[in-house]
């Protein structure tokens, strides 16, 4: 444990960053690695065989500080950078202080895991042929599968960080210029900035801040590190190029058993079925761990069928062309314990794949079917089976469905003190009869986000702007997002409200400051404070 | 359900600052829980408690807001100051020094918060009406002076005795509201001051 704390420490120490290398020959450099890492990201172009043999031929004498010199997540390219020998150096090296000189060989790195940039460090000096170098001996602790497991755990803790997911805004952008306005409550220069914006990447989203994971250099290590880091490595398997997937699936260095965690495909347009098939059909896939499967925008795939466990709790399947009212019932009989349900966009399926997540599964927390197209083909039957049977529910997706005032009712009244966001967009056939009634009689106590986009027979206010006070009084902070025109219908009765709400305040205020009894208190103890002096005077 | 009109709540930040031992601890307790105590503890940082009034359908909550009066507590001037509708200027009728220190109190409440509603606020009348005639009527005239210069109400007050304490904040209403109020003003020498007309 204690080698473990070490080890962090040195990852956090930025301190530690520079590196002395010498040769045998005593030709000394010292350089920071961001230093090393321009010179090898010039040296990448050359050919990449070359630098190899050189480094892996050469012995090194190690300067370091009293630890580890092991670089944290942002620098953990330019470690990458380095050489394979002094990366072994630098991992395999013990604290100690008699250990100045580390020697050690590479020759049982594989160059399939040679770093796609090594470095070649003695630029000046031609390698030489020494091939008698020795290995230090490092410490026993990296030999233990066991020990060594956990100190991988931990250098991959932030690996789901790498994984690919749809980033969520916190706000809609604004359907037009005058709906910006109207949001900001007039305020031109926020409504221009936020209006600009949505225009120019109203499609993409800023790209990701790209993770790269510390566990690639820990594969460089040994053929046991590289077993363990590759287990660990593929707990989370996740693709969001088509390429990648293709040299996943051409490579048979993968093909040992595996044990996902989760399994996330992202926004594959040109893999085929029989790829992900080959991948995944097999019988060396053990899904006990599986929990969260995703085809994010993979409007031709669909997941192997043996990937649905008992134990899958989210399954995303966004936009898909493929799946449809048999698909689903299937899955829900294999995995009824899902958490999570994402099919929107999926328009083959109809009442009868909603009815039968409703019947097989009871344990959602969140289910979201909106679409665009054919939203006449989900009604209130289907949705209301999915309530009764799914008390857990927090997040409610029904955008563009054609479900009625009725439904509503039947969410407020089950799900009413639970459901944190009901999204309710372009549902064309609701009216005033549902959210207003509910939302006015206080059902849905915990609700934080409410869209209601586009529904346009929604005419009266009241209930929303007192509910979004009550809300706020309650501490809870409430999102109604809405498209210009019920918008402009909520200001121009909050502003009503607000103005009503003002003058009956300066009404009761007024009143107070006429009551003269207030003063009447003060006046009599002055009177008597008076009286009791005189008596003393006198 | 929704029968009832729901309450409007407004809430007004009052901060009371001026020299240690002037009574501003004393004025707010008294305010707040009617009780007065002859037994002096001094303010450590900043004190506050809250008083609510109900009329009608609103209901106003005063946070009051005093901050310790020594030096060394001035650098926490801020968190009272910031926000507050009213501050009260406060010094001791009876020691004159506290007068004039309400004018560098006042400097530097005016650089956190320009928007707040000044209130000169002499205490302890109690001990004031024990002064000779000529030390009543210098104090007087200077805290009038003052108060014009700042353009703020002038109120004497006696948290022992009870003297004017409900009419300030009644004033304090009056002036955040805007709006006009028919207390009689009191305004000669040896009296219990009362000046708020502009």
């Amino acid at each position: 444990m204690n080698q473990q704390q070490q080890q962090q420490q040195a990852l956090n120490n930025p301190k530690l960053r520079k590196i002395r290398v010498s040769n045998t020959n005593g030709f000394q450099q010292t350089q920071t690695q961001t230093q090393r890492q321009r010179k090898s990201s010039s040296d990448h172009t050359s050919d990449s065989h070359r630098p190899l043999k050189r480094a892996s031929s050469i012995s090194y004498r190690v300067n370091t500080p009293t630890s580890y010199i092991i670089n944290d997540n942002e620098r953990s390219s330019s470690f990458s950078s380095l050489s394979p020998s002094t990366k072994n150096m630098i991992l395999n090296r013990k604290k100690s202080s008699n250990n100045l000189a580390g020697k050690l060989k590479t020759k049982f790195i594989k160059p399939m895991f040679r770093s796609k940039s090594s470095l070649s460090i003695n630029d000046e000096k031609s390698p030489t042929t020494t091939t008698t170098t020795t290995i230090k001996k490092t410490s026993p602790i990296f030999e233990i599968p066991e020990i060594l497991n956990i100190i991988l755990r931990y250098v991959g803790h932030d690996d789901y960080k790498r994984i690919p997911i749809e980033s969520a805004p916190i706000r809609r952008p604004p359907m037009s210029y005058n709906h910006a306005v109207l949001i900001h409550d007039g305020n031109k220069q926020q409504a221009d900035q936020v209006w600009s914006r949505a225009v120019s990447n109203s499609s993409e989203h800023k790209p990701k801040e790209k993770h790269s994971s510390n566990l690639y250099n820990c594969l460089l290590v040994n053929k046991l590190w590289y077993r363990l880091t590759l287990e660990k490595l593929q707990e989370n398997i996740f693709f969001e190029s088509d390429e990648k997937l293709s040299k996943y699936n051409n490579n048979e260095n993968y093909s040992q058993r595996i044990k996902p965690n989760s399994i996330v495909m992202h926004k594959l347009k040109k893999t085929t079925q029989f790829q992900i098939d080959s991948i995944f059909n097999k019988s060396s896939i053990n899904t006990i761990n599986l929990k969260w499967l995703e085809f994010y925008i993979c409007p031709n795939l669909l997941p192997s069928f043996n990937l649905f466990s008992i134990n899958l709790e989210k399954l995303i399947i966004p936009g898909s062309k493929l799946l449809d009212d048999s698909n689903i019932s299937k899955i829900v009989q294999l995995s009824p314990n899902l958490k999570h349900i994402d099919i929107r966009a999926c328009e083959l399926i109809t009442d009868a794949g909603i009815y039968s997540i409703g019947d097989n599964c009871q344990k959602l927390e969140s289910f979201n079917c909106g679409r665009h197209l054919k939203g006449q083909l989900i009604s209130d039957i289907s949705i209301a089976k999915v309530i009764q049977n799914n008390l857990n529910l927090k997040t409610l997706g029904l955008a563009g469905c054609g479900i009625t005032d009725k439904i509503i009712w039947e969410i407020a009244v089950i799900l009413g003190d639970d459901l944190e966001r009901l999204s309710l967009n372009n549902c064309w056939k609701l009216g005033n009869s549902g959210l207003n009634l509910t939302l006015k009689n206080n059902y849905f106590k915990k609700l934080s986000v409410l869209e209601i986009r586009n529904c346009v027979n929604i005419t009266e206010m009241e209930s929303f702007v007192k509910f979004k006070k009550n809300q706020l009084q309650k501490g809870i902070l409430i999102l109604i997002e809405t498209c210009e025109l019920l918008e402009k219908r909520l200001k121009d009765f909050q502003i009503n409200h607000d103005l009503e709400i003002t003058s009956r305040i300066y009404r009761d205020v007024e009143d107070w400051l006429d009551d003269s009894l207030v003063d009447a208190v003060d006046d009599d103890n002055y009177n008597r404070f008076l009286r009791s002096r005189n008596v003393i005077a006198s | 359900m929704d029968s009832r009109p729901e309450k409007n709540t407004v809430t007004l930040k009052v901060g009371l600052i001026g020299d240690a031992q002037v009574g501003k601890t004393s004025l707010m307790v008294k305010y707040v829980e009617n009780c007065f105590d002859e037994i002096y503890t001094q303010t450590l940082g900043v004190n506050y408690m809250e008083r609510s009034i109900n009329i009608k359908s609103t209901e106003i909550t005063f946070s009051i807001w005093d901050l310790g009066g020594e030096a060394e507590f001035t650098n926490m001037l801020p968190l009272v100051a910031s926000d507050a509708v009213a501050v009260l200027f406060m010094f001791d009728l009876s020691r004159k020094s506290t007068l004039n220190s309400v004018k560098d109190w006042y400097r530097q409440t005016r650089g956190f918060n320009r928007t707040a509603i000044p209130f000169l606020v002499g205490t302890k009348y109690d001990l004031f009406v024990d002064l000779s005639d000529d030390e009543q009527e210098e104090i007087t005239r200077q805290a009038k002076k003052f108060a014009r210069a700042m353009n703020a109400p002038l109120i004497f007050c006696s948290t022992s005795a009870s003297i004017n304490i409900q009419k300030i904040f009644k004033i304090v209403i009056s002036k955040a509201f805007d709006l006009r109020l028919k207390i009689p003003e009191i305004g000669n020498v040896g009296e219990p001051i009362l000046l708020y007309q502009d």
